[in-house]
């Protein structure tokens, strides 16, 4: 054997798997790299997911209180972010940050590569226009959630590019209009059915609800985008609870939402799992009977939440149900029926715990189920632009749209548009599907809500100690995670962590 | 562990070290006196009968020539206690035969011939064996200061004539010691070769080669396997532990067939692997050689410092150790027997210290009534009351020791056959074996079949041809015991109230009790999983040699290793599910399958040759290797039920299949050189191609140099060469490299990320990491001095050396931060030195009829990180609970992150006093507040601990007495932090585990606040009591004793050459303040996880019966 033939039989390349060095060349390799880009999307909405950062968080929920699990592992976690205690180490904090970058890192990688490859021009507009639809995407839960985050708009290739430090709110904010406004020219509008792709209705309502939620708020601007969306072709499902069902999947109501499929492609989706009760035996809530006792227990709308539905609001029970049961030797609910929040035989039983039941249909595997995460709908449309048009004071002119959605739901109309009716409003029509918190914040209402919350839910659970619900303005974000701060000298903490 | 048993061991050492003094100074005594009394009754004898009753009373010989005496003379002959003067003139009186006596030798003239004495010749002749009595055919018989001799022929006969009768002919042998015997007068000199241990002059494996001890210039330490014979356990890496100074063999699980990691000179990288490259008669091995059967082997050789190791180059920076498999000995045929039978138990000493039945309901009722007390707790019914099943704790007795319920005595057998033949042209040598390992934790197992065959033709006196086949069949059955919560970690920690069996004795399905984590029946789990792994491995090796001219020779060989592996395993409802997770829970099942090979060429040309006083022997070789590994995975689930355990059960299956693989090409050449055979000197170089590395990097140079002077040859050394018989110099330098890495780090991966449009799987895809084009080795230089000394003819040897070495471009998984997209990056920008002394000591203490022999080893080694990455940012040890290890600047390899533990706070004053986690309370636990902020949190963590040993030690002895012979192997460490992890479980005080007996003590109220060890219970304030700390930490300084075997032969001589019966203790006894049961315990011997008691299987104490048959 000679040195010439020797290079050849030194140069290998893995066979099972593809590697970078011949990606990124054709449109079918764009077409897989756009579509690992949504696939982000499932790493910030399942399991302990994007709920867990904003309903949890909110006064919509409380957990069900598992005594014996004190682990380090993450039940304890959870429960400091229910709790307003969690630290600058709190993994579930951490990991939705890395998850959000993740889904950055893979659209900058696409806008990187296409450049200068040949491809069809609608197709790299369309690549274009999802990878930025994508990205802002991600950088608007961010900067909602951690405040100015660092703006990483390329790939990076060496260690060197990696370090980067925080970019000023505003900075991220410009840098999410500019790229949605991007994307709006290069999407189309929806075609129906659907199928689950962001559209130019997907990122108009993305841009609405940036301009919103700015701090600059433009109303305005975010009005015209919601009219925009009121001319693509979306409706209100006559009934609440088809919204949720997987057979209906992207309907005409849905603008954007997480796509899961059953089955065993690794698609499935298993975040409702988390919002059961706590028991061994779930077999009354999802006809399989699983011990659940440590994944279940999250998300569970407080007393108060079912308490706040008004009179014949028929969301109440297509959004919540309640087990009722007797205790096992923990204290946890052993299920012996699982009933409508509204029926009085409710107090029968020694124990009940309210769970979110939106996400719960037939389904023949644990933890391996249908649902999608709803992103925007169009009755969040609705209710955005009644918003928008009270805080430019044409509180009549919003009205009919909140009443469309109130309509829906068996409910009589408003008669007068206030902040705290489309607050009220929007709790109900989007209660868990993670809108509670980020409204709370966006309307400046998050300290006096979670104090007082905060006050009435210590007072019911001794557990609770003294430190938790001290909720300062430091607590409307998270921190920027322990691990990127270690390495990370150019990254300055949030304030109080 | 009791005191008495402490200071018995102290006294045991100080009378070994006595034992060796006085072998010492009897060794310079003579041994021999003219004062010996000689008593004859004898009538009308012949003189030759009268020499002949000398030389049986007393150890005086004759020297004469029978041409000048007459020797059959008759003679009267009555004496009583009279000294060989006396006797002589009695017997010689008037015959005119004069005599001298030197020491013990009588010399006998006529009257002419005194003067002509020097000048007599005689012709020698006798029969040369070896210890066992067997002919030994070659054996070089050479007059001393001639070049005048013979070897002996096939029945260990020699003959050689013009001997002088004041000479002395010099007898040696490959392997053996060589001895010189003056002739004294004799004709006759049947010599009994010993096998040579420590001599110089055996012959050793070296890199592509052998070469004399004496002619070594680098750190390179042999082992004999026949030494290790009795040592009854199936990995020879346990026979080898505490034997070769450097060299650091933990056996980190007692798992059958598992847990045994190599460090030597306390290698360590941060990505790549640390174990050394295991060559297999010149066949770099791929796979795991842990399970090749121990009685294949014949001799073990550790290269340690770069001259020894560097030609291997990028496969070398961790040390290599060439195993040489068994050879026939020359014209004998030789069949062995060996088995052994024991017994293994898990000893009492190390098991964790938990609480019983009624403690614990004891415990739990406490737990409750603080709960009550300070947190208002009430149960479902709205009531204050503790629990009814820890109401009342004189109830229960002791309960269920979890950890005992898991266990078993359990055997251990071993047989072994071996048929070793070399006759005319053909040598040849079979070994075929049998070991079963039942483990002591049920379930557990391990069986291994093996064969070995190697053959060796002659041609012709040019052509010689070999062929080596190795094929072994191994199944083990191991289960998910070790780990931190894997079923021992768990199983222990449930309450000891409960039991595996319900009152009609059948087994429980679920373990629930107040308070606590509903879980599987551990019992259950362990004893109902099915983990069986198979493998069949092969390798094989032929070779062709030429002898081309004189000197000149070429090596083809050409080898392959095969391996085969098969998992089956199978989870039934009955045993599914974790911690908080109880059964039912669907069965699950998996049959995953794996196979590589690796072949190797190698071609080899070596050229020696000697001029007046100048040795020169050349080598210049090429090699090539591949290695493929193709695999695939298949899952089950949704069994019908647990009877069938096979996938075809299973409604639905998935799977895949993936393969890897490497290839290098190699240049090797080395030069020796040495003039007189005093001056040495050695420059060998390599240079490796290979697959795994960047672009811009296929290829790396790794030279080395060493010279070695034998100052012992030296003339200014021979007055004092009957103390120091051998004294060598040595020093090398060279360069050596780590590949480990993975097949294709320098690559960026694109993995698989589907997602799901209109309901239809969209295939997608997204970069798994960032590549490096310039990826390489990791790059070792490593500096070695030496010494060895032999005194007294080698009765005490004595090695030293001092290394220092310093591995750079460390393959460093540089961490970057996540919101790049990805988490780290492979750079080679790191740096770690070593360094170290090592001293082996061998001593023959005691040689005559009872033989005592020692051998000390001791390494100290140390190291300390340079440079990490750019910018020196630590790695590890970041989290407060798990991750403990740590690599950092300026710090020893994997130190311990944590808090430092500091008590509690026992007083509200000490309370309001000092500084506070943002949980604390009155009698919550207290660390110290290292970074003086007033608070503590996560920048109090700091070093807690270090887990390099300082002085890593092996002692052995050995003795023999007419048939007896003992062996006693000692092993241990001193320093070396171990950090048990189990007690973030034991030492929860959230009442949902059993916890250590001392938890009884802790603070519940100002008036009861406890031993001021353990914290309170309320609920919230427990955490931090959980994270790394000091508290968990101990110095894991130990001695093992390793080994006993005590042995009888016998020597039947009919049928049975040789018969050694033996009994062996392996495990005996571990003296060590470390509470846990074995202090090797780590998880891996990688930086990371470095002394970490994750919990572990535990090492067995074996007693074993043994017979090594040859016939």
């Amino acid at each position: 054997m000679t040195i010439s033939c020797s290079d050849s039989f030194l140069e290998l390349a893995p066979e099972s798997y593809t590697n970078s060095s011949g990606f990124y060349k054709t449109e079918s390799h764009f077409e897989m790299a756009v579509t690992g880009t949504y696939e982000s999307l499932r790493s910030i909405t399942n399991d302990r997911g994007r709920w867990l950062l904003t309903d949890q968080r909110s006064d919509n929920a409380h957990y069900d209180y598992y005594a014996a699990n004190r682990g380090t592992g993450s039940a304890v976690s959870l429960e400091h972010i229910a709790d307003f205690i969690d630290e600058e180490d709190n993994r579930h904090a951490n990991n939705f940050y890395y998850n959000c970058y993740e889904g950055i890192s893979r659209a900058n990688t696409i806008l990187d590569r296409i450049e200068g490859v040949e491809l069809d021009a609608d197709f790299e507009a369309s690549v274009i226009g999802e990878a930025k639809f994508l990205r802002a995407f991600f950088y608007f839960d961010l900067v909602r959630l951690y405040g100015g985050v660092p703006l990483y708009l390329n790939e990076v290739q060496t260690a060197d590019e990696a370090f980067l430090p925080r970019a000023s709110v505003e900075e991220v904010y410009a840098q999410i209009e500019s790229d949605v406004t991007d994307a709006i020219s290069k999407l189309d509008a929806p075609s129906f059915p659907q199928d689950g792709r962001a559209t130019q209705g997907a990122a108009r309502m993305l841009l609405a609800k940036v301009l919103m939620t700015k701090p600059s708020r433009d109303f305005a601007g975010a009005e015209t985008q919601l009219r925009e969306i009121m001319k693509m072709g979306y409706d209100l499902l006559p009934d609440y609870a088809d919204i949720y069902d997987p057979a209906n999947k992207n309907h005409r109501e849905s603008i954007f939402e997480v796509q899961y499929q059953e089955g065993d492609q690794g698609q499935e989706s298993n975040f409702a799992y988390r919002f059961f009760p706590k028991t061994g035996n779930d077999l009354l809530v999802t006809g399989l009977g699983s011990n659940i006792l440590t994944r279940g227990g999250w998300n569970m709308p407080t007393q108060e939440m079912v308490d706040s539905y008004g009179e014949g609001d028929e969301r109440l029970a297509k959004s919540i149900a309640v087990a009722v049961g007797s205790a096992d030797g923990n204290g946890m609910i052993v299920i012996e029926d699982v009933l409508n929040p509204e029926d009085a035989a409710i107090d029968n039983y020694q124990l009940k715990r309210y769970f979110v039941k939106k996400y719960l249909h037939p389904h023949s595997k644990p933890y391996n189920m249908d649902e999608n995460w709803p992103f925007y709908r169009y009755a969040d449309a609705l209710l955005m632009l009644s918003e928008c048009l009270l805080e430019q004071s044409k509180g009549d002119q919003g009205l009919p749209y909140l009443n469309e959605v109130r309509s829906r739901a068996g409910l009589e109309p408003v008669g007068t548009l206030t902040d705290d009716v489309i607050a009220n409003e929007r709790r109900h029509e989007l209660a868990f599907e993670a809108h509670r918190w980020f409204d709370l914040l966006r309307t400046d209402k998050a300290i006096e809500v979670m104090t007082a919350f905060g006050e009435r839910t210590k007072a019911m659970y001794p557990y609770l100690q003294d430190r938790t619900y001290d909720i300062s303005s430091d607590k409307l974000l998270y921190a920027i995670p322990y691990r990127e701060m270690q390495l990370n000298d150019e990254l300055e903490q949030n304030p109080g962590y | 562990m009791s005191p008495f048993v402490k200071s018995q061991t102290g006294r045991i050492m100080r009378l070994t070290f006595l034992f060796l003094l006085a072998g010492l100074l009897q060794v310079t005594a003579s041994s021999f006196g003219q004062n010996t009394k000689l008593s004859f009754e004898l009538q009308n004898v012949a003189v030759r009968e009268v020499m002949q009753a000398i030389e049986t009373q007393s150890k005086f010989r004759f020297a004469y020539s029978s041409e000048i005496i007459d020797l059959e003379r008759k003679v009267d002959l009555s004496l009583k206690d009279q000294s060989i003067d006396q006797t002589l003139k009695a017997l010689f009186e008037g015959s005119g035969i004069t005599y001298e006596v030197s020491d013990r030798l009588v010399m006998l003239y006529g009257k002419t011939d005194r003067l002509n004495a020097q000048q007599q010749n005689v012709t020698m002749t006798g029969k040369v064996t070896d210890s066992s009595g067997e002919p030994l055919p070659g054996v070089a018989v050479i007059i001393k200061g001639t070049t005048q001799g013979t070897i002996t022929d096939l029945d260990g006969n020699y003959s050689i004539s013009n001997v002088p009768v004041t000479g002395t002919l010099v007898f040696s042998f490959v392997g053996m010691r060589s001895q010189e015997i003056s002739v004294s007068g004799k004709s006759t000199i049947n010599v009994v070769m010993a096998e040579d241990a420590i001599g110089i002059e055996e012959v050793v494996a070296i890199a592509y080669g052998t070469q004399k001890k004496r002619d070594i210039t680098g750190s390179v330490q042999n082992v004999n396997a026949e030494e290790l014979q009795s040592i009854p356990v199936g990995q020879f890496a346990q026979k080898l532990q505490g034997q070769v100074a450097g060299v650091q063999i933990n056996q980190t699980t007692g798992q059958p067939g598992e847990g045994m990691l190599f460090r030597i000179r306390g290698a360590t990288s941060i990505n790549a692997d640390n174990q050394p490259l295991f060559v297999v008669d010149g066949f770099p091995i791929v796979g795991g050689i842990n399970n090749i059967n121990p009685d294949e082997i014949q001799s073990y050789t550790v290269l340690k410092d770069a001259s020894a190791t560097s030609l291997y180059g990028s496969r070398a920076g961790n040390g290599v150790i060439l195993i040489t498999t068994k050879r026939a000995k020359k014209g004998r045929t030789d069949f062995n027997f060996n088995a052994y039978y024991g017994v293994q138990s898990t000893p009492e000493r190390g098991r964790p210290d938990l609480m019983n039945a009624r403690q614990f309901a004891q415990y739990q009722k406490e737990f409750f009534e603080d709960k009550i007390r300070y947190e208002g707790w009430k149960n479902a019914d709205g009531e204050a009351v503790v629990p009814v099943p820890y109401q009342n704790p004189s109830q229960y007795g002791d309960g269920t020791d979890w950890y005992d319920v898991m266990l078993q005595t359990a055997p251990i057998q071993s047989y072994s056959l071996s048929a070793t033949s070399r006759k005319d042209k053909f040598v040849s040598a079979v070994v075929g074996s049998y070991f079963k390992q039942d483990g002591v934790m049920l379930n557990t197992s391990f069986e291994r079949f093996s064969l070995r065959g190697n053959s060796e033709y002659s041609v012709n006196d040019h052509i010689k041809i070999g062929f080596n086949i190795a094929p072994s069949l191994q199944i083990s059955e191991n289960q998910n015991t070790d780990g931190f919560r894997e079923i021992i970690g768990t199983a222990v920690t449930v309450s000891p109230i409960l039991s595996p069996w319900d009152e009609n004795g059948d087994l429980r399905l679920e373990l629930s009790a107040p308070n606590m984590f509903a879980q599987p029946n551990w019992y259950r789990v362990l004893t109902e999983q099915e983990n069986k792994r198979t493998k069949l491995h092969l390798l094989t090796n032929s070779f062709l040699e030429l002898d081309i001219i004189d000197g000149l020779k070429y090596k083809f060989q050409a080898g392959v290793e095969l391996e085969s592996e098969h998992l089956k395993s199978f989870s039934p409802s009955t045993v599914g599910g974790r911690l908080g997770q109880a059964p039912p829970q669907p069965a699950e099942g998996e049959y995953n399958t794996g196979y590589y090979y690796s072949w190797l060429i190698e071609n080899i040309l070596t050229y020696s040759k000697s001029f007046d006083k100048h040795n020169v022997e050349l080598l210049a070789g090429y090699t090539s290797q591949k290695y493929l590994w193709e695999g695939s995975d298949l899952s089950g689930t949704d069994y019908p039920d647990d009877e069938i355990s096979w996938l075809d059960a299973a409604a639905t299956t998935t799977g895949g299949s993936r393969t890897s693989a490497w290839t290098m090409l190699s240049y090797i050449s080395r030069l020796n050189y040495n003039y007189a055979n005093k001056y040495y000197f050695q420059a060998t170089f390599r240079r490796d191609g290979s697959s795994r590395f960047g672009a811009n990097n296929k290829w790396a140079t790794f030279p080395s140099f060493s010279a070695g002077w034998i100052l012992s040859e030296e003339d200014f050394f021979q007055n004092i060469s009957s103390k120091i018989n051998y004294m060598k110099l040595r020093a090398s330098y060279g360069i050596t490299g780590n590949n480990n890495i993975g097949n294709y780090s320098h690559i960026a991966g694109v993995a698989a990320a589907n997602y799901v449009f209109g309901g239809t799987l969209q295939a997608g895809k997204a970069l798994t990491g960032l590549g490096n084009s310039e990826l390489t080795w990791e790059e070792t230089t490593q500096f070695d001095v030496g010494l060895d000394l032999g005194f007294f003819k080698d009765r005490l040897f004595l090695k030293y050396d001092y290394y220092r070495k310093s591995t750079d471009n460390l393959l460093y998984q540089l961490d970057i931060p996540m919101a790049s997209g990805f988490s780290n990056v492979q750079y080679n920008v790191g740096q770690i030195d070593f360094w170290g002394h090592e001293i082996s000591l061998e001593t023959k203490n005691m040689v005559n009829d009872f033989k005592w022999s020692t051998n000390i080893n001791l390494a100290f080694n140390e190291n300390e990180v340079k440079q990490l990455g750019t910018e020196d940012v630590p790695i590890g040890g970041y989290d407060n609970a798990g991750d403990i290890n740590r690599l950092a600047v300026g710090e020893p390899v994997g130190v311990f992150m944590g808090y430092v533990y500091d008590g509690i706070y026992m007083t509200e004053e000490e309370f309001n006093t000092q500084p506070k986690h943002a949980s604390s309370e009155v009698g919550t636990v207290r660390m110290k507040d290292i970074s003086r902020d007033g608070i503590i949190d996560e920048k109090d963590r700091t070093i807690i601990g270090d887990p390099n040993p300082d002085l890593v030690f092996g002692i052995m002895n050995e003795f023999s007495y007419r048939n007896f012979d003992l062996s006693i192997v000692m092993s241990g460490v001193v320093g070396g932090d171990i950090i048990a992890r189990s007690y973030e479980n034991t030492n929860n005080l959230d009442g949902v585990f059993n916890v250590e007996t001392n938890v009884a003590d802790r603070w519940r109220s100002l008036e009861n606040p406890g031993d001021g060890i353990v914290p309170r219970t309320k609920a919230g304030t427990t955490e931090l009591f959980r994270f790394n700390n000091t508290r968990w930490v101990s110095d894991g300084t130990h001695l093992a004793i390793k080994n006993v075997t005590l042995g009888y032969t016998l020597s039947p001589k009919k049928y049975i050459k040789r018969a050694r019966f033996y009994l062996s203790g392996q495990q005996l006894a571990i003296i060590t303040k470390y509470t846990g049961g074995n202090p090797e315990v780590s998880s891996g011997l990688n930086w990371n996880g470095l002394g970490v008691d994750n919990t572990a299987y535990p090492v067995p104490r074996t007693f074993t019966i043994g017979c090594n048959l040859n016939f």
